[in-house]
């Protein structure tokens, strides 16, 4: 069996790799992608610390976190076609009318 | 007959019921509707007295009476007071002369008012009167009574005013004497509240008796005895306790126990319950065999020095209901009203609430011997001061109102004296004769107006007006020889006089004979010098009684007519005599309720001093006195030689010309004359000691004090310029320059920091992800140092 | 050994297409390198006992969102989107990748550091509690309490009423029962991780901790029962077929000696005709079990008594203790078990959180169709024109359509330093 460690390690890889999606791509789509990486990594996690504790609780947080999962990516998405519409662009860094 | 006494909260219902239909749907009622439904209330009333009286009468014990739905009345803290009512003698005596005169009036006031726009009013405001006047005499506490005292002063300033929108008599507006009456009233009812807030506090209630409480001690044992007895005679027994009165404690020994007649123990004494549990009377008499202190807080008074001056200040409220010196002044003004009312209202009944209250109270006032000495004062100068100005009055009406003066004197003397027994007979007899000879002025004016009526009507009718102004049908000067136009009206009316002036064998004679002996007999074994002063007063004041109404007499029905209304004037409707005559009949016979023993062998026919026995039960210190036939022939003699002398002087035709009294004519009796014909100057004085410097005072306080001190000064210089000048620092100085300043300068900190706290917010998304993600690797670090720490 | 396999080829997979979609300059190439990592976190899952998670990732993720993603993309025609110019942001933002890459490292450092700091594995693995009921077989006329280290596992048990299980914590236990007339009666158990016990007081005074197995029923359609001897004979099960005769019996569970519990045996779902009988005497019935009905996947304990009834006399009495079995871990019952008990209210609340979901996504890509013209009746009302106005003021009788043409003319503006 393998140690839940590995698991641990595998699912922290795949977050790093996915954070460094979020900061360095600039196409909101990517980012996006990027964003479900880090989700996925922490479902195994959880997968993996289920099967450690013998608990239920670790699928169930998995599951709800892929159904709200979809449904942000669903409004997200939607953010960016109606950004696209009005910007005819989705580069993060040409959203910047929020500064201060 | 043993519920009649339930039936007491009638008495008050049903002239309410017929105050209320009479004032809110009378107008829309014919005017015999409405006269049926005031007189219904009146004589239904009068059926429940009388049923009333048929329960105690039938050996029934004075009971207190809770309504229904008027349990508990106000009740707040420790205060607990009840509307409650009593059926005892004096009570019940009280609501059989209201509504049985009261009944008869209504009657005469049916004819007397015919035509009148505010017909349907007047019988409201008569039955409002009643049952104010039942609440009076049938509460069972001081509050009640006061309910019912000013719910009558207020029908009294309702129906002196009645006729508020006319000028009548000499000269005042019967609005003004309905004002009067108020104002006047007011000041005694300050002294009765000062009364009863002194009650409630040395007693800690109102109420008269409390249920199952006895009234009469000693009278009650005397019964019980007699009762054993079986047909000892009461009257003759009661002589002998009178003459040992004050020692109210001989028969409570033996009835300590109660005599047990039947199965229930009843209680002939008061020994069984608490003191705290008793009403103020039977407190008082607790207190004072206790010699008791009364706590005021900063200081305590004896109970002696207390009852001194419940009764003193009770004394200002009778003086001012009951219009004794020195606020008799509204009562002859009060004559403003139409005249059922003077004979309802301000002779029979509720003029007599004063007397009522004091009889009602004697337990005070017979132990506060200042107090009684002063009420004996008071009622004699009255007595004397109403006989005197009555001497001098063109007025008919205005004769008969000093003359109710001078008789509340005699009653309100009389309680002084300690004859409390006597002054209820005087003020029911009185209220017969007094009634009557009211109705009878009025049928008498009542006449004079028709005759005037159907002169001016004869003359042009342009100069109508012109007449009534100059024609006042009360004025005696224009009356004479009317004994031939309204015969039963003359009848009746000498009948009246006769009883008022103390003629034998009529009511006036017995109730007034029986004040004179208790005053000899006061002041003889008693050694009681009010009793002296009482006699020799009241024997004057019973001579120009007698002297004043054979004056009137003479002059409104003997001689010749002196104006053409007389001669044309006719008797009244049978609505209005039928009632005098019935007054007559009980002017005639009232006397005999009270015949003192062993004159002529009356006391066989009508059996001695029923009344006073009547009374003993609720009046403890009631008591007869024996028939004393000198003071009697003496009074009877001095009535007698008045009369001879009036109708001396007046009797001879033509002795008033041109509108003068003979006395006028007659150089040493013209000043005299003058004087009582001025009323004493009375109200002038009170003008110039009251009422100038109360308006001087006015007038002071608005001009100076209110509109140049405070006004002008506080207000103007002290407050405005004093606010400009607060107001102008406030507004430049720290207004605008600190409160600004400070507002400013904050906006501009704010604005400043914000300056250089808004380069944080780049907008690129990518800088808050970085920030987010260096705190995330904080977190982590600070949570992996334990780990590290553990793992090396 | 299988498994470390799979984890190492899998997981490098995932890592290697995970990296790729990182790199990618097309952003339909990144996708689908992320449809790829997700499959192979899906196997993993599957390496973890989570099938229904494996499956639900499949589905959900690597069909329906990265369909979407795709779809998206391709909608907008984003594959390249990015302007070849760096960009404002580039320009100011030198010193971003830098920073980036050296915090991820940081992060990548820490975590790892705190899971072998950690010793995850050290941990007692798949430590279930014991949970633990009781039964009053005792009398029939009076109540039941009892205590297991004076912790209450039932209260006032009325006869043959189990009661609910509780959660205890493993280790030795005296347990205590009481009667409701203060008779009391005790023994000690062990209490092991991961299994259900009953207490059964019965007789007088005797008190049984019986295991009972709730773990998942493999055969299908089937349920599980095992016998308890509380008497002083020996007992068999024997079913004695559809007419219920003696002739037909067939022994199910044979001879159980006082005091101990049979193996548990698996039965197919159906309707059973049984009797316990006395193995002294295999023809009388001593307790009927007739039309019994077998439930699948659940796990039954009959426990043979001498019941005390009211009057004091024994009667026989088999009681069927049933519960359900466990199911299997991570299986889409047990998750669905758990979803529907302990998780109902989250599971409410998203599907609130999806609803709001959709009417966002429907707000939010609303296309309008240009600024809504007000319409007739929305237009605001001028009763007259103003120009009517000044021309009735200024004299024109009529207030024509050409009204404002009777308006002074304004004046030329004056020529500046003329």
């Amino acid at each position: 069996m393998v140690q839940t460690e590995a698991y641990l390690m595998l699912s922290m890889v795949l977050f790093v790799l996915g954070t460094m999606g979020v900061l360095l791509r600039r196409s909101a789509i990517l980012v996006f992608m990027s964003v479900e990486l880090m989700l996925n990594a922490t479902n195994l996690a959880l997968a993996a610390f289920a099967r450690q504790w013998g608990s239920e609780n670790g699928h169930m947080f998995a599951f709800f976190i892929i159904t709200v999962a979809a449904a942000e990516v669903a409004v997200g998405l939607a953010l960016i076609v109606a950004i696209f519409r009005t910007k005819r662009s989705i580069n993060i860094d040409e959203l910047h009318q929020l500064e201060g | 007959m043993e519920n009649y006494a339930q039936l007491v909260p009638l008495i008050i219902l049903i002239p309410s019921i017929g105050a209320f239909i009479n004032l809110f749907v009378g107008a829309r009622l014919p005017e015999r509707a409405v006269a049926i439904i005031g007189s219904t209330a009146a004589i239904l009333s009068f059926v429940v007295a009388l049923l009333l009286y048929s329960y105690l009468s039938g050996g029934g014990a004075p009971v207190v009476v809770n309504p229904p739905f008027f349990d508990g009345w106000i009740r707040v803290a420790e205060i607990d007071i009840s509307w409650q009512m009593r059926v005892d003698t004096l009570s019940v005596t009280m609501m059989m002369l209201v509504t049985g005169v009261g009944s008869l009036i209504h009657i005469y006031s049916a004819g007397y008012m015919h035509g009148d726009p505010r017909f349907h009013r007047f019988f409201a405001y008569l039955n409002m009167f009643f049952a104010f006047m039942l609440t009076l005499v049938a509460g069972n506490n001081f509050l009640m009574m006061f309910v019912g005292w000013e719910g009558v002063g207020l029908c009294s300033f309702l129906l002196i005013g009645f006729w508020f929108d006319k000028t009548r008599g000499v000269g005042w507006r019967n609005s003004l004497a309905a004002r009067k009456a108020f104002i006047v009233n007011r000041v005694g009812d300050f002294g009765l509240m000062t009364a009863i807030f002194l009650i409630f506090w040395t007693f800690g209630t109102l109420d008269f008796y409390r249920p199952g409480e006895i009234a009469n001690v000693e009278y009650a044992a005397h019964h019980a005895s007699a009762a054993a007895d079986d047909g000892h005679a009461a009257a003759s027994d009661h002589g002998e306790s009178a003459s040992a009165h004050g020692e109210s404690a001989v028969g409570a020994e033996e009835g300590a126990h109660g005599a047990s007649t039947g199965s229930e123990v009843v209680y002939t004494n008061n020994d069984h319950i608490p003191t705290n549990q008793l009403g103020v009377f039977g407190q008082a008499e607790r207190f004072l065999e206790e010699h008791h202190q009364v706590d005021f807080g900063p200081f305590s008074l004896p109970i002696e020095t207390v009852l001194v001056l419940i009764t003193l200040f009770m004394l200002i409220g009778a003086a001012g209901k009951s219009a004794q010196i020195p606020l008799f002044v509204w009562l002859p003004d009060a004559m403003a009203g139409p005249t059922p009312v003077s004979a309802l209202i301000h002779a029979a009944t509720m003029v007599t609430a004063g007397v009522y209250m004091m009889v009602r109270s004697n337990v005070f006032f017979y132990e506060a011997d200042l107090t009684s000495l002063i009420v004996t004062l008071v009622g004699v100068g009255t007595a004397l001061v109403g006989g005197f100005i009555a001497l001098g009055q063109w007025d008919i009406k205005r004769v008969l109102a000093y003359s109710t003066v001078s008789q509340l004197g005699f009653m309100v003397a009389a309680v002084g004296i300690g004859a409390y027994s006597a002054a209820m007979f005087h003020l029911v007899t009185h209220a017969f004769f007094k009634a009557l000879l009211f109705l009878g002025s009025g049928s008498v004016i009542h006449g004079m107006e028709h005759g005037h009526h159907a002169v001016s009507h004869g003359h042009d009718d342009h100069h109508d007006a012109h007449h009534q102004e100059e024609f006042d049908p009360q004025d005696m000067r224009n009356m004479g020889g009317l004994r031939h136009k309204m015969p039963i009206t003359y009848i009746t009316y000498l009948i009246g006089t006769l009883a008022l002036a103390g003629i034998f064998p009529l009511a006036g004679f017995w109730s007034k004979d029986e004040i004179l002996a208790d005053s000899w007999l006061v002041g003889l074994f008693d050694n009681n010098i009010g009793g002296y002063i009482a006699l020799g007063g009241l024997l004057l004041a019973a001579g120009f009684t007698a002297f004043y109404m054979w004056r009137q007499v003479t002059m409104v029905f003997y001689g010749s007519p002196r104006h053409e209304a007389a001669e044309h004037a006719h008797e009244s409707p049978p609505t209005m005599t039928i009632p005098l005559i019935a007054l007559a009949i009980l002017s005639i016979a009232g006397g005999f309720i009270n015949v003192p023993s062993g004159v002529l062998g009356l006391d066989g026919i009508f059996g001695a001093h029923r009344f006073t026995d009547w009374l003993a039960q609720s009046v403890v210190h009631a008591h007869a006195a024996d028939f004393q036939a000198l003071i009697a022939l003496g009074a009877l003699g001095l009535a007698v030689g008045a009369i001879f002398l009036a109708s001396n002087l007046y009797g001879r035709d033509r002795a008033v010309v041109n509108h003068r009294d003979p006395l006028q004519t007659m150089a040493t009796t013209a000043p005299i004359f003058s004087f009582a014909n001025a009323r004493l100057y009375w109200d002038e004085i009170y003008n110039r000691l009251f009422e100038r410097p109360f308006n001087w005072l006015g007038k002071f306080l608005a001009d100076v004090i209110d509109w140049r001190f405070w006004h002008d000064y506080v207000h103007d210089q002290v407050i405005g310029k004093g606010f400009n000048t607060i107001a102008r620092l406030l507004a430049n100085p720290v207004d605008l320059g600190l409160i600004d300043g400070v507002v400013n300068g904050i906006g501009a900190l704010t604005k400043w920091v914000s300056g250089g706290a808004r380069r944080i917010q780049t907008g690129y998304v990518r800088t808050y992800a970085i920030t987010l993600l260096f705190g995330v690797v904080v977190v982590i670090i600070v949570l992996m140092l334990p780990l590290i720490n553990n793992g090396g | 050994m299988t498994e470390l396999i799979v984890f190492i080829v899998v997981g490098g997979l995932a890592v290697a297409f995970a990296t790729l979609m990182l790199l990618s300059e097309n952003a339909v190439h990144s996708a689908l390198s992320l449809i790829v990592t997700m499959v192979c976190i899906a196997v993993l899952f599957l390496a973890l006992n989570a099938p229904f998670l494996a499956m639900i990732q499949i589905t959900v993720y690597a069909g329906a969102i990265m369909v979407l993603f795709l779809f998206v993309i391709m909608l907008l025609g984003a594959e390249r989107l990015l302007p070849a110019s760096p960009g404002e942001g580039k320009v100011r933002y030198r010193w971003f990748a830098p920073l980036a890459l050296t915090l991820a490292m940081s992060l990548l450092i820490a975590a790892g550091v705190t899971i072998i700091q950690g010793q995850v594995s050290g941990a007692d693995a798949l430590g279930l509690n014991p949970i633990i009921r009781a039964v009053n077989l005792a009398s029939t006329t009076q109540t039941l309490s009892v205590t297991a280290n004076g912790v209450n596992v039932g209260e006032a048990l009325a006869s043959r009423k189990p009661s609910r299980f509780i959660e205890i914590a493993p280790g030795n236990y005296d347990i205590s029962a009481a009667l409701s007339d203060g008779s009391s009666f005790a023994r000690s158990a062990a209490l092991a991780a991961g299994t259900a016990y009953t207490v059964v007081a019965f007789g007088d005074g005797e008190l049984a901790v019986i295991p009972e197995d709730l773990s998942t029923i493999a055969a299908e359609r089937s349920a599980r029962f095992a016998l308890f001897n509380g008497t002083d004979e020996t007992l068999s099960l024997v079913d004695r077929g559809s007419e219920f005769v003696a002739d037909d019996d067939r022994i199910v569970i044979a001879e159980i000696a006082p005091g101990a519990l049979s193996a548990s045996i698996t039965l197919a779902e159906g309707v059973g005709n049984w009797a316990v009988v006395l193995a002294s005497a295999p023809d009388t019935v001593w307790f009927p079990l007739r039309d019994y009905e077998i439930v699948r996947d659940r796990s039954t304990t009959l426990i043979a008594v001498r019941e005390r009834d009211a009057l004091g006399s024994r009667r026989p009495l088999v009681l069927p203790l049933e519960s359900e079995a466990r199911p299997a871990f991570g299986s889409p019952r047990a998750i669905g078990y758990s979803l529907f008990t302990d998780f109902l209210l989250p599971f409410q609340l998203l599907a609130v959180l999806l609803l709001a979901s959709m009417v966002g996504v429907i707000v939010l890509t609303h296309r309008e169709t240009g600024k809504r013209m007000p319409t007739a009746a929305n237009r605001r009302r001028v009763s007259r024109p103003l120009a009517n106005v000044i021309a009735a003021q200024v004299g024109i009788e009529s207030a024509s359509a050409r009204a404002d043409a009777a308006l002074p003319e304004p004046e030329p503006p004056q020529a500046v330093g003329k």
